[in-house]
């Protein structure tokens, strides 16, 4: 999980690293001048300067235009001027600035410390490390931690290492770090927490949602993580993408959803989500999520796409999808004839696309249904196809409605 | 012969009496594995399916010093513990197949075990299986019928393409020597440079696919490898992620290594430089099975 600078700033300050101070945060519209000082919108994607986010105020005049700037760039960006907050922080003037990381490298499968004594800008633009003294902790508890800076002292370095681990995190950038009377000052930071140690740290559940799309996270993206978290039996929901297209994906196992993914890119089809299931969860898991999936306005098709499981119920989890579409079909938000491709294997194989051939009978769809021996990137053209019949058909209906 | 495991594997399943270890105690068992004991903290004392459970790895390991493997079926949060025990006991194979194992406590073992000698193949590894002799994990389920005895290696970090790609084999007549999931996770104890060297010795290994993605830099460090080696067995790579490129910076996509960046660990970077050491690369999955045929490697 990728952390706002604010929320990245507050575990700087619980760790003692000095960070400007902050003079107020909120919606760009709740704000007013006081002092000389930075407006900094708080998202999560890089090059805010550029995007128009950062904006550094002398007086209201200067106040007044960068807030109008900000609200303009955050609308570009597709993000609510209301829901979106700025920080505004005290101005550090400084005339020194270095780039600090911590990150794991997969080089060396350690965690390295990565310093540039020239700053950081450009460093997005940067291969793998260029430019960068790179320092690997190699065994942690008695790594000799390097002079960095004359003014990063060793304790200061052995305490920002520390709070690296102690924090779970798995990036830790600050860039720039700047230094004031000798003493170092994060002007930024871009955290990301590991997820998976979540559990050693119950204060993360205050996080609020977000995405790290050039957007808010959708209703449908949020209900999607309530359905898995309330039901701990398998993963239904932990990632789910809202698209601008028209065919609805569930997909099941990580290589094979990269996979079809990329199939599916060679096609004209365009994917209305991406979200997934896996570790054989429920029926009702996944009706729940199928659910959100089938909501989605304009649905053109479905792709159930999957290898051969090794443990999954093929049977439940494949009723629990069919549960949603009969539902869509019931509310009208279908019409027959809507192609659901299915590629599928694993327990109860069998019994499951018996009884799929029967629900699809009476709910009047069109189902595609494949083993483990069909190749997952050859389902992409026979969703294609199925997908133009049905709008095929829509054209023609509304042919002859006219 | 086969790589990592045959039939000398003497096993250890920490976590034996969960509902995940007990499955892959019933399937490894059907398939030949032999199981000598199994861990479970606090139920030192205990059978089950006849296999004794010991309260700690130690326990185990002086009760039956033949044990050669260990396969770690422990929840997420106690991984680490459960590693740091099976490496100081130095058991020289440890298979984890734990995905939600946090970085931290993936480096504490890797280093571990990198002081001990010891090969750790995961986190999130499915398994390892040399078909028709042994596996370890949950590789094939209980089910299996993908793989078959032969020559091609497959090293994956997706379980499920590992599959996959047994499946498509299997369909056109060739057989695996050893097929390994090496998990995708950021950080993994065994990857595809690791096994090289075992798989050049490998007598019934003529050629290696290897299934990768986008993120980090295993393959790159393959390409490095390799290109120590002028000699080389044929090695083919499939390489997935065009999807997940278009995804915004940072983000993780299908596994938690899958991490999208504009600079490190492209798919394109990976695939030159493999192509640049001599190593086929298959567009899908199904261009394995004509390079397998154009490079002339023998069918069983």
């Amino acid at each position: 999980m990728r952390l706002y600078e604010y929320e990245a700033k507050h575990i700087l300050e619980k760790h003692d690293v000095a960070i400007p101070n902050e003079l107020s945060r909120g919606p760009v519209a709740q704000l007013s001048f006081e002092q000389p000082a930075v407006l900094k919108g708080q998202v999560l994607f890089g090059n805010r300067k550029q995007a128009g986010l950062i904006h550094l105020v002398h007086s209201e005049t200067d106040f007044t235009s960068a807030t109008q700037t900000l609200a303009k760039s955050l609308q570009e960006q597709s993000l609510s001027p209301e829901r979106t907050d700025i920080v505004i922080e005290e101005l550090i003037p400084y005339t020194d600035e270095v780039y600090l990381a911590i990150r794991y490298d997969t080089r060396t499968r350690l965690p390295v410390i990565l310093f540039s004594a020239d700053g950081g800008s450009g460093i997005e633009e940067r291969s793998e490390h260029a430019g960068l003294q790179t320092y690997p902790l190699q065994d942690l508890a008695k790594t000799k931690l390097p002079q960095l800076h004359p003014h990063i002292s060793a304790e200061w370095l052995q305490n920002f290492v520390d709070m690296f681990f102690a924090e779970d995190m798995t990036l830790m950038e600050i860039n720039p770090l700047v230094f004031v009377e000798n003493q170092p000052i994060a002007l930024d930071a871009k955290i990301e927490l590991d997820d998976t140690a979540a559990f050693r740290h119950p204060e993360w559940e205050n996080y609020p949602p977000r995405t790290l799309f050039e957007r808010e996270p959708t209703e449908r993206e949020q209900a999607a993580k309530r359905v898995n978290a309330l039901d701990h039996r398998g993963v239904a929901g932990a990632a789910y993408f809202e698209f601008p297209g028209t065919v609805g994906i569930l997909a099941s196992g990580g290589g094979a959803s990269l996979l079809a993914m990329d199939a599916l890119l060679t096609t004209d089809i365009r994917p209305a989500n991406y979200t997934e299931y896996s570790g054989n969860p429920t029926r009702e898991k996944v009706h729940a999520l199928s659910e959100i999936v089938m909501s989605q306005e304009g649905l053109e098709g479905l792709w159930v796409i999957g290898g051969h499981a090794n443990f999954t119920d093929i049977y439940e989890t494949l009723m629990g999808v069919l549960d949603a579409v009969e539902s869509a079909s019931e509310t009208g938000r279908i019409r027959p004839g809507f192609p659901v491709v299915i590629r599928r294997g694993g327990p109860r194989q069998e019994e499951a696309f018996a009884e799929c051939k029967k629900r699809a009978q009476q709910l009047n769809i069109a189902l595609h249904l494949y083993d483990s021996s069909f190749p997952i990137t050859d389902t992409v053209a026979v969703l294609e196809d199925a997908v133009h019949a049905y709008q095929k058909h829509s054209e023609d209906s509304h042919v002859d409605l006219t | 012969m086969s790589i990592l495991l045959d039939a000398s594997t003497r096993l250890l399943i920490q976590g034996i009496t969960g509902k995940e270890g007990l499955r892959s105690l019933e399937w490894v068992t059907a398939y030949g594995t032999k199981v000598v004991a199994g861990v479970t903290p606090g139920k030192g004392g205990q059978e089950v399916d006849g296999i004794p459970v010991y309260n700690s790895v130690d326990e185990a390991v002086a009760a039956h010093p033949e044990i050669n493997a260990s396969s770690i079926y422990a929840p997420p949060r106690f991984v680490r513990a459960a590693a740091l025990e099976a490496i100081a006991a130095d058991v020289p194979l440890i298979h984890i197949i734990g995905e939600e194992v946090p970085v931290k406590d993936t480096v504490d073992i890797l280093h571990a075990a990198q002081k001990k000698g010891v090969r750790i193949v995961g986190p999130a590894s499915i398994g390892l299986i040399s078909p028709g002799k042994s596996k370890i994990g949950s590789i094939g389920g209980d089910d299996n019928q993908q793989f078959a005895p032969g020559n091609v290696a497959i090293i994956s970090k997706s379980g499920g393409m590992s599959s996959e790609i047994a499946l498509l084999l299997k369909a056109h007549g060739y057989g695996q020597s050893t097929v390994i999931g090496i998990g995708g996770n950021q950080l993994i104890g065994t990857t595809y440079a690791d096994v090289v060297d075992d798989l050049e010795n490998d007598d019934d290994t003529a050629a290696v696919i290897i299934i990768g993605e986008i993120g980090g830099l295993y393959e790159e460090l393959l390409a490095e490898k390799l290109a120590t080696l002028p000699n080389h067995k044929p090695y083919i790579a499939f390489i997935s992620g065009r999807f997940a490129e278009t995804l915004p910076q940072g983000m993780s996509f299908g596994h938690a290594g899958a991490i999208v960046d504009k600079h490190i660990g492209t798919r394109i970077g990976k695939i030159e430089q493999l192509q640049a050491v001599g190593a086929h690369i298959a567009e899908n999955p199904s261009a394995i099975v004509k390079i397998l045929d154009e490079i002339g490697i023998p069918k069983e």
